[in-house]
C-alpha cells in the first residue's frame, strides 16, 4: 500500500472556514453592522461640531470634550457615578443576605422563592417604576397612611429629588444583583464550609474567610450588572426626579432630542462608554473573578 | 441549641419577608387600584371593572400592544436563530480572534442602553433608514442576540461533545447530527433564550424611545406617555394585565424545564406556541381593525394632549384614512426628530418661532391653499403673522397664553399677581413649571423687564442668576401634563399654558389663575407639512378638516386653548369663551409677546438651562 | 479463527498544532476477527490511534486501510466502523430503543427491519423490556450494554472500544470483561479495545499492542508479552516484576556472568551470544523467586535482608532488600511462606536461571 502524504491543505482550510461561516458569521456580521459601527460612529460624531440648527458638521474639533471639563458637567458626572455607586452598594448590602438566605433554605422552598424574585424582574420596568411613584407621591399611599396615623403632620417630599431617583433605581435593579449572587452562593460546595468548621472556624470567620471570597465572582457580576445600566436609566430619573434631577443619562437624552447637539451628546456618551470599559477591564484583570452571567 | 436555631430561622424569615414586601407592595397596590372606582389612586371608593373595559376600547393602547407583539415575535425569531448558531460556533471552534468575537457578543449585556439607543438613532439617520417597525426590530435583535448567546452558551457548557461524535460515528452527517442530536439537547436553553429575548423586547423602553417612529408605538412607550399623565387608572389595569401575562409566560417556562424534550415534543410545543400567539394577534388585530381596510395612512405629529381621540376617529371614518398619531413634548424634540430624518411625518405642529426655524432649514414645504376651503374661518388677526408672512408654510391651529394657576385652598388668593411672586420663599418646593428653556428663561427675562427674545449677555446673566434663585421653589419640570401635578397635589401652583389650568379647574374647583402682571407669554401653534411628507393630499385634507367650525369647537371643548377659528365660536361652550385663562382680556393680549427665533444664541440658553437645573 | 490482515495503519504520524508529535511512525496490522487491545499508560497515544481509525482525528501523515479500502480521509459517518465511548455517550433525549436504532435510521432502513434488529440486539445484551426507558433511568452497567448494542447493531467491520469499562466497579468490570469477550466470539467482528489496565488486556485479548509515548513497544499474544517482553517498559508494565540492570563481565561456554549495577552480586544467564561489556536489563517475576537461607548449586542467588511482609489474600508479598538498598518483591503462595527467624541476618533470594528474562538494553 502506498503511503499517502498530508491531507490537501486547501480543502482542509476551506471546510474549516465553512464551519465558522455558517455558525458565527451571521451573528458577527449583524453585531458589527448594527452595534460596532454605530458606536464607532458616535465616537466620530463626538469630534464633530454642531451646525447652526442642530445638524452635524463634520469638522474635527475637541470642543465638545473641552466643554465637558466645565465644572457644571463634572458635577453631573460625579453625581451620576455617586448615585450609581450608592444604588449598587445598597443592592449589595440588602441583596447579599437575601440571596444567602434563599441559597441556604431547604430544597422544597427554593423554586418558589426563586420564582418570587424572578417575577418582578420580568415585569415591565415602567410598570414597576410607576408603582413606586404611586407609593411615594405627596398624596400617595405612604404619605396618606403616615398622615392618617398622625406620625407626620406635613406630607414628606418623597418624590422629585435624588432620594426618589435612588429608590427608583434600587427597585428596578435589585433582581439584577440578587440573581448572580444567588448563582454563586448556590454553587458553593457546602462541604468546604463543613471543612472550615471542622478546622475550628466560627460562623463569622467562616463567612469572612470562606464564603465571601468564594462568592467574589457573583458579587462582582452583580455589581457590574447594576452599576453600568444604572448610569443609563434616564426614564427613572425623568419620572422619579421630575426633570429636576439631571444625570448623565438625561443629559445625553436632552442633547440628542431637545438641544439637538448630537456632537456634544456623543461626547458624553463616549465618556460613559469609557467608564463602562474601565469597569469591565478591571473585572477581567482581577484574578479569579470571571463573571457569572 | 434548638432555641438558637429557631431564633435565627425566625430572623431569616423576617428578613426575607421584609425584602419581599418591598418588592411586591408597590405592585400589589397597583393591581388593587386597577379595580378602584376613584380616579386618584389614593382612597378606595368602590370596586369596578370599568377601567379594564375602557382599556379594551382604547385604540391607542391596542395598537401599541399589537405593535409590541409583532416586533417581539419577529425579533425573537431572528435573534434566536442567529444567536443559537453563534453560541454553537463559539463553543465548538477555536480560532484567532475568538476573544474579540467573545467581547463583541458580551458588551451589549453591560452597555448602558442609552448608548445603544443613541448610536442606533445616529446610525439610522445617516444610513437613512426610516424610523418605524423595521428600525425597532433591528434594534431589538441587536440587543437580544447577546442574551440568547449567553443563555445558550450556559446550556452548552454542560454539553457532552462525545454525543455528537457518536452520532457521526453512527452515520449521521454533521447536518443531521445538528438536527437530531445537538439541537434537541440544547433546546431548553434555546427556549429559555427565546423567552428572554421576547420579554426583553416587550419590555424595552430606553432603546425603543430613540428608534421608534410614527405608527410604531410600542407598549412600553405608550405606558411611558401614560405614566407622565397618570390621570386614569387605565394604566393600572394595563399594568395588571402585563403582570398577568408575565406570570403566564414564566409558569410556561418553568413547566418546560421539567419536561423531557425530543423532536416530537418540540414540534408539538412550537405549534401550540404558534397557535396561541396567532390567535392572540388575530384577536387583537380584528379588534383594532375597522370595517373596511383603510387605503391610506396619514402620519401626524403633534404636542401631547392637543387633539382629542374623537376628532381623529371622526377623520378616519369620514375619509377612510388611517391616522398614526405620535406626540412630542417640546418644539425642540419635534425639530430633532424631523432633522434626524426619522419618521415620515406628513403633518406636524410647530410653534411660531419654530416655523421660522423650520422654513429657514428647508424642512417644511409650501402649502397649497387651494384645497383649504375652511381657511376662511380663521380670524384675520391670526393670519399673516411675522413668522410666516402670507401663510406660505403654515395654517394656524391654536394659540396659547402662559398663565399661573394655583390651588386656592393651599395658596391664598392675591398672593401671586405676577411672575416675580413665584420667587416668594413661602412657595418653596411647590411649583411645577413647563420643561421648556425658551419659555422659562423667557419668563424670567420678562420678570426682569426685558423682552422674551432678549439675547444680550448681561440680560442672560441676570436671568441665569434669577433662575438659580428660583430653583428651590420648583418641585418639578413637566411639559407633558403639568396640570397633573396640580390636580394630585404635588404642586401648589403651576406656570403653564392656560388650557392646563382650565382643565385642572374642571377637576378641582379650588384652582384659580392669574394673568401675570409683567406681560403675557403668547404662542401660536400651526400646522406645517414636512418636506419628507409622503401623503400630502391626506395632510391637506386633515388641515382642512380641523378648520371645520364644529370640529374646531370639539377640539376646544377637550383642550381649551385659544381658538383662532372665529366661525367656531358659536359652537364653543360659553364658559370656555369666558374663561380668562383661555381667552385673556384684550389688553393683556396686546401687552403680550411672541417668541422669535434667536438663532445661535440658543446654545447659550442651552447652557444656562443645564446649569440651572 | 483469525484470518488475514483486515486493518492496516501505515506510517501514521500525528501531532496537534505544531507541537511535538503524539504518534510517531506507527505501523500496525490488525487481523480480521481478532480481539486486539491497545495498552499503555495515559498519554501514550492509544486513544488518539483509536480515534484516527474511527475518523475523529486526521493523521498528520500516513494512511489507514480497512478491508482493502483507503479510508484515511473519509469522515466518520461514512466509515464502516463503530465506536463504544468511554462515558457511553447515550443520547439523553432519546429512549433506549431510539438510541440503538439511531445508526439504522441513518442508513434509512425500513421500520420493520429496524425493529427486528433492535429487538435482536436487546436480547443479546439482556436488556429486553427496556426499550422505552430513558438513559437517565439506567445504571452504569446497563448504559454500557446499550452503548455496545447501539454500536454493534450496525454490523460494523471493526468495533472500537475506548476504555468502556473504566467507570464500572471492580466486580461489574470483571463480569463485563467476560461478556465482551464472549460477545466478540459470537459476532466474529474485529474488536479494537483500548485500556490502561494491563490485567484487563491480558484477560481479554487475542493480541496486545503495548504503546508508550506514541510508539509501539511490542505486539504479541498475552503470553508472549508476559513471558518474553522485549523492552524494559513492556516487562515493567505487564504484571509485576523486579528489574535489575547490569553488564556482561565474564563469558563462559553455556552461560554468561552479569555484574549487576545495583548490587555487587553476579547472576548467571544462558549464553545467547553476548559480548563482553554488553549492557542488560534483567526481569524476574516475583512468583518465580524463592527465599532460602542457603542457596543451592545451579541457582541464581542474591544476598538480601528482610524488610516487610504484605498479605494480599491470594498470596503473600515479601519485600527483601538487596545489599545496597534495592528492593526485591517475592510472591509466596499461601502455605509456602518462608519463616524468618528473629535475629537480623542475611537471607538469599533465588530463582531458576531459565526464568530470568533478559532484555538487551
Amino acid at each position: 500500500m502506498k503511503t499517502k502524504n498530508s491531507i490537501n491543505p486547501i480543502t482542509k482550510y476551506l471546510t474549516s472556514v465553512l464551519k465558522y461561516l455558517t455558525t458565527i458569521m451571521p451573528a458577527l456580521l449583524w453585531m458589527i453592522v448594527f452595534f460596532v459601527i454605530p458606536l464607532i460612529f458616535i465616537v466620530v460624531v463626538s469630534f464633530s461640531t454642531r451646525g447652526e440648527v442642530g445638524n452635524i458638521v463634520y469638522k474635527f474639533t475637541l470642543s465638545n470634550y473641552i466643554n465637558l471639563l466645565n465644572p457644571l458637567y463634572i458635577d453631573i458626572f460625579i453625581k451620576s457615578i455617586l448615585i450609581a455607586i450608592y444604588t449598587t452598594a445598597l443592592c449589595l448590602i440588602i441583596g447579599y443576605p437575601f440571596a444567602f438566605i434563599i441559597a441556604t433554605s431547604p430544597k422544597k422552598y427554593k423554586p418558589l422563592l426563586l420564582l418570587l424574585i424572578i417575577l418582578p424582574f420580568w415585569t415591565n420596568s415602567l410598570v414597576r417604576t410607576y408603582a413606586m411613584i404611586v407609593l411615594l407621591r405627596t398624596e400617595g399611599i405612604i404619605n396618606t397612611l403616615l398622615l392618617h396615623l398622625h406620625i407626620i403632620n406635613v406630607p414628606l417630599h418623597l418624590m422629585y429629588n435624588n432620594t426618589a431617583v435612588m429608590i427608583g433605581m434600587l427597585y428596578m435593579m435589585f433582581p439584577f444583583m440578587v440573581l448572580p449572587l444567588y448563582t454563586s452562593l448556590e454553587k458553593l460546595d457546602k462541604r468546604i464550609l463543613d471543612a472550615a468548621s471542622d478546622l475550628g472556624a466560627g460562623p463569622i470567620n467562616k463567612f469572612l474567610k470562606v464564603t465571601l471570597p468564594l462568592t467574589k465572582g457573583g458579587i462582582i457580576s452583580g455589581c457590574i450588572l447594576v452599576f453600568i445600566p444604572t448610569l443609563g436609566l434616564f426614564f427613572v430619573t425623568d419620572l422619579m426626579g421630575g426633570s429636576k434631577v439631571i444625570l448623565m443619562s438625561n443629559l445625553i437624552k436632552n442633547q440628542f432630542l431637545t438641544a439637538r447637539d448630537w456632537p456634544f451628546g456623543s461626547a458624553i456618551s463616549v465618556v460613559l462608554i469609557i467608564v463602562m470599559l474601565s469597569v469591565i477591564t478591571f473585572n477581567s484583570r482581577t484574578p479569579g473573578t470571571k463573571g457569572i452571567l | 441549641m434548638n432555641m438558637k436555631i429557631k431564633k435565627t430561622n425566625l430572623m431569616k424569615f423576617i428578613y426575607l419577608l421584609l425584602v419581599f414586601l418591598f418588592l411586591y407592595i408597590p405592585i400589589m397596590v397597583l393591581i388593587a387600584f386597577s379595580f378602584n372606582q376613584s380616579k386618584l389612586n389614593v382612597v378606595w371608593t368602590g370596586f369596578t371593572f370599568e377601567w379594564y373595559q375602557s382599556l379594551l376600547h382604547n385604540a391607542g393602547i391596542l395598537d401599541a400592544v399589537k405593535n409590541s407583539f409583532i416586533i417581539a415575535t419577529i425579533s425573537t425569531i431572528i435573534s434566536v436563530i442567529i444567536g443559537t448558531l453563534a453560541a454553537i460556533g463559539m463553543y465548538r471552534y477555536k480560532f484567532k480572534g475568538k476573544r474579540i468575537v467573545d467581547t463583541i457578543l458580551y458588551v451589549p449585556l453591560v452597555i448602558p442602553e442609552i448608548v445603544m439607543g443613541i448610536s442606533l438613532l445616529a446610525f439610522f439617520s445617516i444610513v437613512k433608514i426610516p424610523l418605524g417597525k423595521i428600525s425597532l426590530i433591528i434594534a431589538h435583535v441587536t440587543f437580544s442576540i447577546a442574551y440568547v448567546v449567553a443563555v445558550v452558551k450556559t446550556r452548552l457548557d454542560g454539553f457532552d461533545k462525545s454525543v455528537e461524535e457518536v452520532a457521526m460515528d453512527l452515520g449521521a452527517t454533521p447536518l443531521k447530527t445538528f438536527f437530531y442530536v445537538t439541537l434537541p439537547i440544547i433546546m431548553p436553553g434555546v427556549i429559555a433564550g427565546a423567552l428572554l429575548a421576547f420579554t426583553l423586547s416587550l419590555d424595552d423602553v430606553i432603546i425603543s424611545f430613540f428608534v421608534a417612529g410614527p405608527g410604531s408605538v410600542t407598549l412600553p412607550l405608550k405606558v411611558f406617555s401614560m405614566v407622565k399623565f397618570g390621570v386614569t387608572p387605565e394604566i393600572n389595569a394595563l399594568s395588571t394585565l402585563i403582570i398577568l401575562l408575565t406570570v403566564v409566560v414564566l409558569s410556561f417556562a418553568l413547566i418546560i424545564r421539567n419536561v423531557n424534550i425530543n423532536m416530537k415534543k418540540i414540534v408539538v410545543i412550537l405549534t401550540s406556541i404558534f397557535l396561541v400567539v396567532a390567535s392572540i394577534s388575530s384577536g387583537i388585530y380584528t379588534y383594532t381593525k375597522n370595517n373596511a381596510a383603510p387605503k391610506e395612512v396619514l402620519n401626524v405629529f403633534n404636542w401631547s394632549e392637543y387633539l382629542p381621540q374623537s376628532v381623529i376617529d371622526k377623520f378616519e371614518q369620514t375619509y377612510n384614512i388611517k391616522v398614526n398619531y405620535s406626540t412630542f413634548s417640546s418644539n425642540e424634540e419635534m425639530l430633532a426628530k424631523l432633522m434626524a430624518g426619522g419618521g415620515n411625518y406628513d403633518l406636524t405642529v410647530a410653534s411660531d418661532f419654530m416655523v421660522e426655524i423650520l422654513s429657514k432649514q428647508g424642512l417644511i414645504q409650501q402649502i397649497n391653499k387651494d384645497s383649504l376651503t375652511n381657511l376662511k374661518n380663521i380670524g384675520p388677526q391670526f393670519l399673516n403673522l411675522p413668522f410666516d408672512k402670507g401663510n406660505k408654510y403654515s395654517t394656524p391651529y391654536m394659540w396659547l397664553a402662559g398663565v399661573i394657576s394655583y390651588d386656592s385652598s393651599k395658596i391664598p388668593e392675591g398672593t401671586i399677581k405676577g411672575y416675580k411672586d413665584l420667587w416668594k420663599p413661602e412657595l418653596k418646593n411647590s411649583l411645577t413649571v413647563l420643561d421648556d428653556e425658551r419659555v422659562i428663561i423667557g419668563m424670567t427675562l420678562k420678570m426682569l423687564g426685558y423682552s422674551l427674545n432678549e439675547t444680550s449677555p448681561e440680560a442672560l446673566q441676570k436671568a441665569k442668576e434669577a433662575l438659580i434663585k428660583l430653583q428651590p421653589n420648583i418641585k418639578s419640570y413637566d411639559s407633558d401634563s403639568p396640570k397633573t401635578s396640580l390636580i394630585n397635589g404635588e404642586a401648589k401652583a403651576i406656570f403653564a399654558w392656560g388650557a392646563e389650568g382650565s382643565l385642572a379647574s374642571r377637576e378641582n374647583p379650588n384652582i384659580k389663575y392669574v394673568i401675570p402682571s409683567e406681560g403675557l407669554f403668547l404662542q401660536q401653534d400651526n400646522f406645517v407639512i414636512p418636506k419628507a411628507a409622503k401623503n400630502i393630499k391626506a395632510a391637506e385634507l386633515f388641515m382642512n378638516f380641523i378648520m371645520d367650525p364644529e370640529i374646531s369647537a370639539e377640539i376646544s371643548q377637550s383642550f381649551p386653548y385659544g381658538n383662532p377659528n372665529t366661525s367656531a365660536y358659536k359652537y364653543i361652550n360659553k364658559k370656555i369663551l369666558d374663561d380668562k385663562a383661555v381667552y385673556p382680556p384684550e389688553k393683556a393680549v396686546k401687552k403680550g409677546e411672541y417668541l422669535r427665533d434667536i438663532g445661535n444664541s440658543v446654545t447659550t440658553l442651552d447652557k444656562i438651562w443645564t446649569e440651572v437645573k | 479463527m483469525t484470518k488475514g490482515v483486515f486493518v492496516q495503519l501505515l506510517n501514521i504520524c500525528k501531532s496537534f498544532d505544531k507541537d511535538e508529535a503524539i504518534i510517531k511512525n506507527l505501523d500496525l496490522d490488525i487481523r480480521q476477527g481478532e480481539f486486539l487491545t491497545l495498552l499503555g499508560p495515559s498519554g501514550c497515544g492509544k486513544t488518539t490511534t483509536l480515534r484516527m481509525i474511527a475518523g475523529f482525528e486526521l493523521p498528520t501523515s500516513g494512511c489507514i486501510v480497512i478491508d482493502g479500502e483507503n479510508i484515511t480521509e473519509m469522515p466518520p459517518y461514512l466509515r464502516c466502523v463503530n465506536t463504544v465511548f468511554q462515558n457511553y455517550a447515550l443520547f439523553p433525549h432519546m429512549n433506549i430503543y431510539d438510541n440503538i436504532a439511531f445508526g439504522l435510521k441513518m442508513k434509512k432502513m425500513t421500520k420493520k427491519a429496524i425493529k427486528d434488529k433492535v429487538n435482536e440486539m436487546l436480547k443479546m445484551v439482556q436488556l429486553e423490556g427496556y426499550e422505552n426507558r430513558m438513559p437517565s433511568q439506567l445504571s452504569g452497567g446497563q448504559m454500557q450494554r446499550v452503548a455496545i448494542a447501539r454500536a454493534v447493531v450496525n454490523s460494523p467491520k471493526v468495533l472500537l472500544l475506548d476504555e468502556p469499562l473504566g467507570a464500572l466497579d471492580l466486580k461489574l468490570r470483571k463480569q463485563m470483561q467476560l461478556e465482551l469477550k464472549h460477545l466478540q466470539k459470537i459476532l466474529g467482528i474485529t474488536f479494537v479495545f483500548v485500556t490502561h489496565d494491563q490485567e484487563e488486556a491480558l484477560t481479554m485479548s487475542d493480541r496486545i499492542v503495548v504503546m508508550n509515548k506514541g510508539v509501539i513497544e511490542q505486539t504479541g499474544t498475552p503470553e508472549e508479552l508476559y513471558e518474553r517482553p522485549r523492552t524494559k517498559f513492556v516487562a515493567d508494565f505487564l504484571g509485576e516484576t523486579n528489574i535489575l540492570e547490569g553488564e556482561v563481565f565474564k563469558l563462559k561456554k553455556d552461560e554468561v556472568l552479569l555484574k549487576l549495577y545495583e548490587e555487587e552480586d553476579i547472576i548467571r544467564i544462558p549464553n545467547l551470544s553476548y559480548k563482553l561489556g554488553d549492557k542488560f536489563i534483567v526481569s524476574v517475576r516475583p512468583e518465580r523467586i524463592r527465599i532460602k537461607e542457603n542457596p543451592q548449586e545451579g541457582d541464581v542467588w542474591l544476598e538480601c535482608k528482610f524488610k516487610e511482609r504484605i498479605y494480599v489474600g491470594s498470596n503473600i508479598k515479601v519485600v527483601m532488600i538487596l545489599k545496597n538498598g534495592k528492593e526485591i518483591i517475592v510472591n509466596e503462595p499461601i502455605g509456602q511462606n518462608f519463616i524468618f527467624s528473629d535475629e537480623i541476618k542475611n537471607y538469599f533470594v533465588t530463582w531458576n536461571p531459565n526464568h530470568t528474562i533478559v532484555i538487551k538494553a
